[in-house]
């Protein structure tokens, strides 16, 4: 039961995920999938080269926070669980549930993230995958640590 | 009633065609600089620069060159004002907060600040240095290339690429250490599992391909065209409507000029990438002044009205020492409340240009 773990993280809220992660984890065996997702959705209006620039500073902070991810669940002292750390490109929502869904993920463990204001104005990635998720779904109630 | 339509509906399809033709442009100079063996880092930081910034530089070039000359440097100073206030306003409003680099802050935060001195000193210079009796109503004076207010204009231009210079070595320092670690250690890592069209594929120095050349001619042709449509659109609304072309140029124009820097700002705040929001923003501010004012002051007449000195470039200064301070008060950022706070600065100085001391 929830061996195959599938972790998004955009990077805040790492520690509460992680924190969460490995309380429910506790000692079972369990693989760990760490995904980051470059965002690459970009307005009209935005010139080439700077979509470019930032895909690839997306690219950056998801090697950044995969690492910061796998140093948190200290792999030493927890040798119950396996990791594997994926780098996607594309619209988070749709590729974390795709991801769940191609791979046989049992359990997503995701942040609540936003604000009731943030969400209304930014929308929340949490909210869609929640609703379209192939298998269940662990939401940790984040708050802001930034 | 239909000529306003005409002018408003000619007024957006080219300010689109300005913002997309600008784009094309920066992309396919670059593939040339890359087969012409110009580094990429120069041209990254090229691209940066001006990027978001052609809009506002071609159309200030039309309205100069078109004898609408009181638009140009309203354009670049709307621009301006719109950017700071408005944009970075909407930006903290819409996604909670805008965090600054402390170095990146002090360094473009400065300098954004000297801009607006220096077009103040320009401006100066061209008051006390052009005989009244050939100026027309409002205009104060003329920016030209006339000496002394040459050298004001030429520090100026000199002044841009020390700014220029400053970006390239930091650039080259960020490189150097932790970016290029960074990247170098993405592409190469065996254990990160990457989407196959996140992997770089190496840019080598190929031959200029024709199809490049060909985009480049056609995008500036488009890129001209399309500012001179959008400065007649606009002159011409200004006079069905009854307002000063001035208006036009600090607040249509510049707005709609600054789309770029909008949603490129919003956006890269959006996905966490302040460093890109802060760059985008006091980045334009210096180049829509240094560059647009001071290089076509070589070339031709700017004139200077009275509120341009002595109302739109102080207030423009302030509100960017004012953004900069709010930074620095909230720990480098900007949230929500300061957002709103730079949104309604906006709308008083928006209401009091318009309906006090702008003729209507």
């Amino acid at each position: 039961m929830y061996n195959k773990i599938l972790v998004p993280t955009m990077g805040k809220y790492i520690y509460q995920l992680m924190d969460h992660t490995l309380k429910f984890v506790d000692d079972r065996d369990v693989e760990i999938i760490a995904l980051y997702v470059v965002d690459d959705s970009v307005p009209f209006l935005i010139p080439n080269s700077v979509k470019e620039e930032m895909i690839e500073e997306l690219k950056l902070k998801g090697g950044y926070f995969l690492d910061k991810f796998e140093e948190l669940l200290d792999l030493k002292n927890n040798p119950n669980i396996s990791l594997e750390k994926v780098l996607k490109k594309g619209s988070p929502d749709e590729v974390i549930v795709n991801f769940a869904r191609e791979n046989e993920v049992q359990m997503i463990i995701l942040g609540t993230g936003k604000s009731i204001v943030d969400k209304h104005l930014l929308g929340s990635v949490s909210e869609k995958v929640v609703h379209r998720a192939p298998c269940d779904i662990f939401l940790v109630r984040t708050v802001n640590d930034d | 009633m239909l000529d306003i339509v005409i002018d408003v509906v000619v007024l957006i399809v080219s300010l689109i065609i300005v913002i997309k033709s600008a784009d094309v442009f920066i992309e396919n100079i670059s593939l040339i600089g890359v087969a012409l063996g110009v580094s990429q880092m120069l041209l990254g930081v090229t691209a940066a620069a001006i990027g978001t910034s052609l809009p506002e530089f071609g159309s200030a070039l039309l309205a100069i060159l078109n004898h609408s000359s009181n638009m140009g440097v309203g354009i670049v100073v709307g621009s301006n004002i719109w950017n700071v206030a408005g944009i970075f306003g909407i930006t903290a409003a819409v996604t909670g907060f805008v965090k600054a680099d402390k170095k990146s802050l002090n360094r473009d935060g400065v300098v954004a600040v000297i801009t607006g001195l220096l077009l103040m000193f320009v401006m100066i210079l061209s008051v006390k240095f052009t005989n009244p009796s050939t100026l027309s109503n409002n205009v104060i004076g003329v920016i030209s290339c006339s000496i002394p207010i040459i050298f004001g204009s030429l520090i100026m231009v000199l002044f841009y690429l020390y700014y220029f210079k400053i970006l390239l070595k930091d650039q080259k320092e960020d490189l150097n250490s932790f970016k290029k670690e960074a990247a170098e250690r993405i592409d190469e890592r065996q254990d990160i599992i990457l989407d196959s069209s996140l992997i770089n594929s190496n840019l080598e120095k190929e031959k200029i391909k024709s199809k490049n050349i060909i985009l480049v001619i056609v995008s500036v042709l488009a890129l001209a065209v399309a500012c001179d449509l959008l400065i007649n659109s606009a002159t011409e609304l200004s006079h069905i409507i009854g307002i000063p072309e001035t208006i036009m140029a600090l607040f249509t124009l510049s707005i709609g000029t600054s789309i770029p820097e909008l949603v490129v700002t919003l956006s890269s705040a959006m996905k966490g990438l302040h460093d890109l929001s802060l760059g985008t923003i006091l980045g334009s501010v210096t180049f829509n002044i240094l560059i647009p004012i001071g290089l076509l002051s070589f070339f031709s007449h700017i004139n200077v009205e009275t509120l341009s000195l002595y109302f739109d470039t102080p207030v423009m200064i302030l509100i960017t020492a004012l953004t900069i301070l709010i930074f620095k008060w909230n720990n480098m950022r900007l949230n929500r409340i300061s957002g709103l706070f730079l949104i309604g600065v906006y709308v008083v100085y928006a209401y009091i240009r318009i309906f006090f001391l702008g003729g209507l």
